[in-house]
């Protein structure tokens, strides 16, 4: 073998393995792109926009300063309607401490959503993602319930995907609503 | 195959002598493409991510295979054609594709390049087709020549030599189904690329509308039909879409969709797939009447996917309480709920009242007439469907492959190739006057029979007796070749065999 087909040979192996590790780490990127948005607790909660159940435009970072739980729930949702009252619970007892609760309703209309507040006794502001823009594509949810504790810095803390019993939020908020204080 | 390389080098090999070794070795090519078709094989064994009727595929191999579904998952064989390691694989195999072709292109085409006119008469002899005339002039070469033409070769002459050629191009088909390879897999990544391949269904209701940022337009569905064969439907006749593409607020495209026929629109093709063979209820007229007397108050229209919060009939005001799109009782807890947002089976709970009379509250239930006689109530009012426009939702399918256009194209090059390989061959003929003999070789890539006729048919007009092909040399005392077995190298053509060992000599004259 001649130095120049060495010459040959060094270059065309440089250029495709460039090529190919180009090509993976693309292909690599673009799955990784589809989490444009952080949801690593730890990170900083991202904001959103909704109209409530009343009919106000409520951000979440209206509330800095409060502890909120943004719970992604739907009427047809058997473990959403079971894990409700422990919520309504928490909302009651811990909202003059600084608790706000935002259930975000997914992609549901609103008499239907009136209807299972009344039946439920739901006081804390409903917020309707009609899209789903909130719900399924800013915040990723799959299963739901699922809901996100953020502390008073607007930092996003613990993320549960499961019906939530009281004592369950009691554990996590607890220690929310007394850190900075 | 690389042997006579490492006895020719002993000096040191650097890393990208290794590399390009590795990827240039055939048995490598073929342990990358076993490789490659038993993780094919593995991804078969349950249906990939993309085809499983759930968005949540941690829990859908679980629930659907247990816990061989579940370890399927988390190995990561569920989306395996996306993988990074079956990817690698992929490009493993482009670059020994690539590298293979280099390593036996360039010497195939120098040496076709360089080929000299004038061959020695000893190599000529050891040809497979040979004969000759005894006594002939440079006028048998300009005959031989003429011949050679007329059957389309390329001829090129010296003094006293002349070298005929046709099909050289042939030579390089396995080059070229090697290229439409290397194509196809570049289709298959150009998938990958954002935006340049999607795959979903779109459901949507009467009049409803929905974008898909992935393409980027919207479909609204401006009408559904619906035919069966029987009164019974069980079976069906047609189901068609009448379909509207928007881009913003604006429609683009307008289609009557049907089945088979998709609208291709920003290169995407929608299709009509499918339809939910359960009805919901879109709107109805709802008669407001005395239970006792049967007058009626007045009549009101809802709509059933999104109703009002109130309604009046007559004097009389009616809200709902409750609205449940799909209700059901909850056979546990007693209560009822509803089961999915859409309404299939629509629930409502109005409080009936008029100024000056206590409010009642009724139940309403359009698929449950007896509600009342069911709840043991006796209600002072009626409430009738007098109207009512039922639909189905309709199922399109999106399909979006800007790689399909390229893998035709690479399907193109490999059945060129392929022809080429199978269907022509690379034939030479040499002829050389040395001492007034005439000395005609011929040597082919296949098909020796047809050579032979050919060549017969050439030789013939300079008094040459019909030779027949010599059997393919079995010698085992070949030197070492560098070219691959299967492919007869072109310097090999130049090294002088000595037959005289094998005993074998062509019919001469």
């Amino acid at each position: 073998m001649s130095n120049q087909s060495n010459r040959t040979k060094v270059i065309t192996i440089v250029v495709l393995f460039i090529a190919a590790l180009g090509i993976l780490a693309a292909v690599f990127n673009f799955n990784q792109k589809d989490n444009a948005v952080s949801l690593e607790t730890g990170q900083p909660a991202p904001d959103f926009t909704l109209t409530t159940l009343d009919g106000k435009q409520v951000s979440l970072s209206d509330y800095k300063g409060k502890v909120v739980m943004v719970n992604v729930w739907a009427s047809w949702c058997q473990p959403c309607r079971e894990e409700m009252p422990s919520i309504q619970q928490a909302y009651e007892t811990y909202q003059d401490q600084g608790l706000v609760v935002l259930g975000v309703n997914l992609e549901e209309k609103r008499v239907p959503i009136q209807g299972f507040a009344d039946t439920y006794g739901l006081t804390f502001p409903i917020l309707l993602d009609e899209t789903g823009n909130v719900g399924r594509d800013l915040y990723q949810v799959k299963p739901i319930p699922t809901t996100f504790f953020i502390d008073r810095d607007g930092v996003l803390r613990h993320k549960a995907e499961m019906p939530m019993p009281f004592a369950y939020i009691d554990n996590i908020v607890k220690p929310l609503l007394e850190a900075g204080r | 195959m690389q042997q006579a390389e490492t006895q020719k080098q002993k000096k040191q090999k650097s890393i990208f002598d290794h590399v390009w070794d590795f990827f240039a070795s055939v048995k490598v090519a073929i342990v990358i493409i076993i490789a490659l078709a038993l993780t094919a094989i593995l991804g078969t064994i349950y249906p990939q991510e993309n085809a499983i009727p759930s968005p949540n595929p941690q829990f859908y191999y679980f629930d659907t295979y247990g816990k061989t579904g579940d370890l399927y998952y988390r190995l990561g064989l569920s989306d395996m054609y996306n993988s990074w390691w079956f990817l690698t694989l992929v490009l493993m195999l482009a670059i020994s594709l690539i590298i293979c072709s280099i390593e036996r292109i360039v010497p195939l085409y120098k040496s076709l390049k360089n080929q000299p006119v004038a061959r020695k008469v000893i190599a000529i002899r050891s040809d497979r087709l040979y004969a000759s005339k005894a006594v002939a002039a440079e006028a048998d070469l300009d005959l031989l020549a003429e011949q050679l033409k007329k059957k389309r070769y390329k001829l090129r002459r010296e003094e006293g030599a002349l070298l005929a050629e046709k099909g050289r191009l042939p030579r390089f088909g396995a080059y070229i189904i090697h290229i439409g390879l290397l194509i196809i897999i570049a289709g298959v990544f150009v998938r990958l690329i954002p935006g340049a391949y999607y795959s979903d269904m779109v459901w949507l209701k009467a009049g409803e509308r929905k974008y898909v940022d992935e393409v980027g337009f919207g479909l609204q569905n401006n009408g559904f039909e619906l035919e069966f064969y029987d009164k019974a439907q069980t079976r069906v006749k047609k189901y068609e879409t009448d379909v509207a593409v928007y881009v913003g607020d604006e429609v683009k495209a307008k289609e009557h969709l049907i089945v088979n026929e998709p609208l291709k629109f920003n290169h995407t093709l929608i299709f009509q797939n499918s339809y939910d063979p359960n009805p919901m209820f879109k709107r109805g007229k709802v008669e407001l009447t005395d239970k006792k007397t049967g007058k009626s108050y007045g009549t009101f229209e809802i709509d059933f996917n999104d109703p009002h919060q109130t309604y009046q009939a007559g004097e009389y005001t009616l809200t709902m309480i409750n609205y449940y799109p799909d209700i059901k009782v909850d056979p546990d807890k007693g209560g009822v709920f509803t089961n999915s947002r859409d309404p299939y089976n629509p629930g409502l709970q109005l409080s009936i009242s008029k100024p000056g009379m206590a409010p009642q509250t009724q139940w309403m239930m359009p698929l449950a007439p007896f509600v009342e006689e069911m709840l043991g109530q006796d209600y002072q009012f009626k409430l009738q469907l007098v109207e009512v426009e039922l639909f189905n939702m309709t199922g399109l399918r999106l399909q979006k492959d800007l790689g399909i256009p390229v893998v035709y194209a690479g399907c193109a090059v490999v059945l060129w190739g392929l022809v080429l390989c199978f269907y022509f061959q690379h034939r030479r003929i040499w002829a050389r006057l040395e001492d007034g003999v005439l000395h005609i070789g011929a040597n082919t890539s296949k098909n020796w029979i047809g050579m032979g006729k050919e060549f017969n048919k050439a030789t013939a007009p300079l008094g040459i007796e019909p030779v027949a092909a010599k059997p393919k040399l079995k010698s085992k005392a070949k030197a070492p070749q560098q070219a691959a077995p299967q492919q007869e190298s072109p310097q090999q053509e130049e090294t002088t065999q000595s037959d005289a060992s094998q005993g074998k000599e062509g019919t001469e004259q």
